[in-house]
């Protein structure tokens, strides 16, 4: 793997939280506050942080299980315990995940660029213009996308300023009374912040690269941390100035929110937020291009991922010649991406861990 | 290679010069109306003309139409430039219309496509909108322009609301409260602000309050910045027809909420510090200021009090009570939220008001 040795391209332990927060903070929180309000009303965002909760466990077993082989990517390690074949398989169904979801984050982009900014341009030439950043950032291994990530997330620090300034006409009493139907709900509607909180499972990936291995747990419960306040923070916006009954009228509430914005100089200060938030797009769609294609690579025991790359880029560009998604066919994407995400995110962790136990205590207790 | 990349970049950027436009061959909707003529849907575009040979700056478009979008298609026949409507200014809907139809569906079209403004303001006209869409008034800047100016500055002194379409969207759907707008007339050819109009929570017309009555809107509805101004009758203190002018600068206004023998009760509580602004009354304010101050806050208490029957007649609530029933008492508002108004009529309101004077102005 000359492009993704270890030392070239190890990374700190910054980027690896910038990188894990950029995979997650995406699609997911422009949908959510309404997501979450159709489930509990105003009472989502102690949904989220559930959602949250949930996910630290999930990635402090993900962290446990990397530490076992500090030099092993995912796919090393399924090779590792699983045999050949079988490794591979399940290689090929994590690769297959991961280009899952970066087809969803894409298609999901361009759509939005086309409703929101570009209604004329077709989706092709959208996807080109994605592809070119994507492909010169993917071609590079772990540390240009940890350094682009860290840099991302400086860039959009401004961000949630903009989205607070709705607050000044909003009413806290929206948010009253706090846990108004029960818990219940509440739980039921944990489910649907998953999707929002994936990217954490990246780590399966990214650990062998970080250079300060001992700070991972610590690194991956802040990563969490810091989608789960902007989620909270975004959701809170969005349920203090729009009423809990009207919130669920919009598909995607954080960008209307940005609508009731205006200056005396400029109106649609969307337009500009959107074009700013491509970037944060960005950091969810292009690491899991990468994963997706390195995954495939080490499967098929290529040196290098770029090949791999190289096709599938031209694939998306192809299949974007063909097939404009329509907006049913992204919500089908997206309830995909959060049900397979479930299985690898949550529930997958959780089976190789009881695995890797069980295979270490017929060993006789030695690690294999 | 680097240089061929870099040329490709920039030549894929220049695909998006394919579908320029150009400012002069649109024709922008700036001031949006909406009206009735015997069932049917009128509906006017007024908009800027860019062209140096045209005697008249504004173009103004009237077409019947089953529905707003339909309408821009038939207004594209007569418009000299493409019609767009990203630049909406103001929606202005006939009483007559507004209180026949239920407008949200209608304005569905500017809430759905992103394009369109959702900043414009909505304000509803007392009188044929046709009047003042064709109205030419020469110590005024465009239609547009003036109308949101006149709207604007007045809702700042409190005399009408400002309310978009946003705004109106947000009321409309939360079950707490009804929705409002501005309303305008045109008097001796010139045209005015005139109070607020009230809708039911299904967006139909159901009253007004006139610009005397608006300032107390404002002040439950806890909109007291910059200030509320406002001026009494002093006969119950000199015994002569005379008056004094206040204006609120600050205060605070509380509502106590609780559900009692089958009904709600909400308590007001307005603590406010008025500033006497202007005296025609003779009356020594620092030797007679309890007096004074409990005048004012009898003044508020009548006229909050006269507002909220109103609205409890008219089974709508502008204020937001509904969102302090649902705050406080969710239980009991369950029962009722989707008839929140009828509730609302039943409920017992109370207010209590003081004042406090806290300056006489530069002069004694």
């Amino acid at each position: 793997m000359a492009m993704t040795r270890i030392p070239q391209n190890e990374i700190t332990i910054f980027q690896y939280v910038f990188f894990i927060v950029g995979a997650q903070i995406g699609i997911g929180i422009l949908s959510l506050p309404a997501d979450v309000a159709k489930g509990s009303g105003t009472d989502g965002w102690i949904a989220i942080i559930f959602g949250g909760v949930l996910s630290i466990i999930a990635s402090l077993i993900i962290v446990s299980i990397m530490e076992q082989h500090p030099q092993d990517t995912i796919f090393d390690l399924l090779l590792r315990y699983f045999g050949k074949w079988f490794g591979k398989l399940l290689s090929l169904l994590f690769s297959l995940y991961a280009a899952l979801a970066a087809t969803t984050v894409v298609f999901t982009s361009i759509h939005l660029v086309q409703v929101w900014v570009l209604p004329q341009t077709s989706n092709y030439w959208i996807m080109i213009l994605f592809m070119i950043p994507g492909f010169l950032a993917a071609r590079q291994g772990v540390r240009i996308l940890g350094r682009y990530a860290e840099i991302v997330f400086y860039m959009t620090l401004w961000m949630p300023l903009l989205i607070a300034v709705p607050l000044k006409d909003g009413h806290l009493l929206h948010l009253l009374p706090v846990i108004k139907e029960g818990w219940l709900p509440i739980i039921k509607t944990v489910k649907q912040t998953i999707l929002s909180f994936l990217g954490f499972e990246l780590a399966f990936l990214l650990y062998p690269y970080v250079k300060e291995k001992h700070l991972a747990k610590k690194g991956i419960i802040i990563a969490n941390g810091i989608s789960m306040a902007a989620f909270v923070f975004v959701t809170l916006v969005g349920f203090i100035f729009y009423s809990p009954d009207e919130i669920t009228e919009y598909v995607w509430p954080t960008l209307s929110l940005l609508k009731t914005i205006e200056f005396p100089f400029m109106e649609r200060f969307e337009i500009i937020f959107l074009a700013a938030y491509l970037f944060v797009l960005s950091t969810t769609g292009i690491p899991y291009i990468f994963t997706a294609v390195f995954g495939i690579a080490h499967v098929l025991e290529q040196s290098d991922h770029v090949r791999v790359l190289v096709v599938g880029v031209g694939l998306y560009i192809i299949v974007s010649f063909l097939y404009t998604p329509p907006f049913a066919d992204l919500q089908a994407f997206s309830d995909w991406w959060g049900k397979t995400g479930t299985i690898v995110g949550y529930i997958f962790p959780v089976v190789l861990w009881l695995y890797m136990k069980l295979y270490q205590w017929l060993r006789g207790g030695k690690p294999s | 290679m680097k240089a061929a990349a870099l040329l490709l970049c920039v030549a894929l950027f220049l695909s998006g010069c394919g579908m320029n436009t150009k400012l002069d061959s649109l024709t922008m909707t700036l001031t949006l109306g909406l009206d009735t003529d015997g069932g049917k849907l009128l509906s006017y575009s007024s908009s800027p003309v860019f062209n140096k040979d045209a005697k008249e700056h504004t173009e103004v478009i009237e077409v019947n139409a089953s529905s707003l979008r339909e309408g821009r298609y038939k207004i594209d026949l007569f418009a000299s430039g493409r019609a767009v409507g990203g630049k909406i200014q103001n929606v202005v809907i006939g009483k007559a219309f507004a209180k026949k139809k239920e407008i949200p569906s209608l304005l569905d079209v500017l809430y759905r496509d992103p394009k369109n403004s959702t900043t414009a303001l909505l304000i509803v006209y007392d009188g044929p909108v046709k009047e003042l869409m064709e109205s030419k008034q020469k110590d005024k800047p465009r239609l547009a322009v003036a109308i949101k100016d006149l709207i604007m500055t007045t809702a700042v002194d409190k005399q009408t609301v400002k309310a978009n379409l946003l705004d109106f969207h947000r009321t409309l759907f939360d079950k707490g409260c009804t929705p409002f707008a501005s309303e305008m007339t045109r008097k001796n050819g010139k045209m005015m602000a005139n109070g607020t109009a009230l809708f039911d929570n299904k967006g139909k017309y159901i009253t007004s309050l006139s610009p005397k009555e608006t300032p107390f809107l404002q002040l439950l509805r806890k909109e007291i910045k910059p200030a509320i101004p406002f001026t009494l009758r002093t006969a119950a203190l000199t015994g002569k027809k005379e008056n004094i002018s206040v204006s609120i600068e600050h205060g605070k206004v509380r509502y106590e909420t609780r559900y009692r023998n089958g009904r709600f009760q909400f308590h007001v509580q307005i603590d406010a510090g008025v500033i006497i602004t202007e005296k025609i009354a003779d009356i020594d304010i620092s030797k007679k200021q309890k007096q004074l101050e409990k005048m004012i806050a009898h003044e508020i208490k009548t006229k909050t009090t006269a507002l909220v029957k109103t609205f409890q007649h008219h089974h709508v609530d502008p204020v937001g009570f509904g969102l302090y029933a649902r705050a406080y008492e969710y239980d009991h508002w369950k029962k009722v939220e989707n008839d929140w108004g009828k509730a609302f009529a039943a409920a017992d309101v109370s207010v209590s008001v003081k004042a406090k004077v806290i300056s006489y102005g530069v002069i004694h």
